[in-house]
């Protein structure tokens, strides 16, 4: 049977749907604009959410990412996640804001289940984001069709709504 | 008869569940009106006492290849539900699943890897302008 990978390296400053940034800094604006600003960086491991051919075509300004956390750490965070139940529900996706992506086991960058976080979006800009993984080097990337279950997992945290009066539940 | 072709098999470890009609293939889909024309001109000759279901099929020639169960492989570590013992399949049933889920939609507040301050001196603040994207090839 063929194999199907999950990952692969790129370099370059091509960027897609599926890549992997490690430590990319993240600006967090204060409540006030002033004339001298002290502004928040903060560094998370993200993953490209916005479209491939968006970005191929160089149509945003903003690109798109969600952070991502290796699932041992998600786990150490909230201990109800080694529940193996829960584990089981991230999985079959059934945790919307969550989507859980395979490990990855390319020589020299070897990593455990990774969990992306639907709720923490922010946006690069598209220049710096390029010159920043142009200067980071070798990264990996989501191949297809996990990338568009990627896609699909965020766009289905997306489109809830949350009715004001729902149907009472059968009892 | 129809029961023969028309069983459906579901393969319930997924969100959505899809059924597979076996019948759908072109020799299912043959066999099948094979068979029932048989079946029909036999039953309405009169000499013919209708006999019982088991009886005729027994004379009939049946490739009952396309009835066989569909068996899906488990391919990589994220899909070993398939391979799990019945009692963890209870245990991990999607209705047991999506209650839990429901009742409890757990939010996990995680901390960046890194947090430090810079200060920044603002040149310029205006308004934001539309950016016009025309469409274009893929």
């Amino acid at each position: 049977m063929k194999e199907y990978p999950w990952y692969e390296i790129v370099n370059g400053k091509d960027l897609f749907q599926g890549d992997i940034i490690y430590s990319c800094p993240l600006i967090l604006p204060p409540p006030k604009i002033k004339d001298e600003i002290e502004v928040d960086i903060i560094e998370y491991d993200v993953i490209i959410m916005s479209q491939s051919c968006d970005l191929i075509q160089k149509k945003l300004e903003l690109v798109l990412v969600c952070p991502i956390w290796p699932l041992s750490e998600f786990e150490n965070k909230n201990p109800s996640y080694k529940d193996l139940k829960r584990k089981e529900s991230l999985r079959q996706g059934y945790s919307p804001g969550y989507h859980l992506l395979n490990m990855c086991k390319i020589n020299g960058f070897e990593s455990e289940y990774l969990i992306v976080d639907f709720r923490s979006i922010f946006s690069v800009h598209f220049d710096f984001l390029v010159e920043f993984v142009k200067e980071k080097g070798d990264r990996i990337r989501l191949l297809s069709p996990y990338r568009e279950h990627l896609s699909q997992a965020f766009a289905r945290f997306f489109m809830r709504v949350g009715l004001p009066v729902d149907i009472p539940p059968f009892k | 008869m129809h029961e023969q072709f028309l069983q459906g098999f579901t393969y319930t470890d997924y969100p959505i569940q899809c059924s597979f009609n076996q019948s759908t293939s072109l020799k299912g889909i043959d066999t099948q009106i094979i068979q029932e024309d048989t079946f029909s001109s036999i039953l309405t000759q009169k000499r013919y006492k209708a006999p019982s279901y088991y009886n005729i099929s027994s004379l009939l020639q049946i490739d009952t290849s396309s009835t066989k169960k569909i068996i899906f492989e488990a391919k990589n570590e994220t899909s070993k539900i398939s391979l799990m013992t019945d009692k963890d399949k209870d245990l991990f049933s999607e209705e047991v699943i999506t209650i839990d889920m429901v009742e409890h939609d757990f939010i996990v507040k995680m901390s960046p890897k890194n947090r430090y301050k810079i200060r920044m001196r603002v040149k310029e603040v205006k308004r934001g302008e539309p950016r016009v994207v025309q469409p274009g090839e893929f």
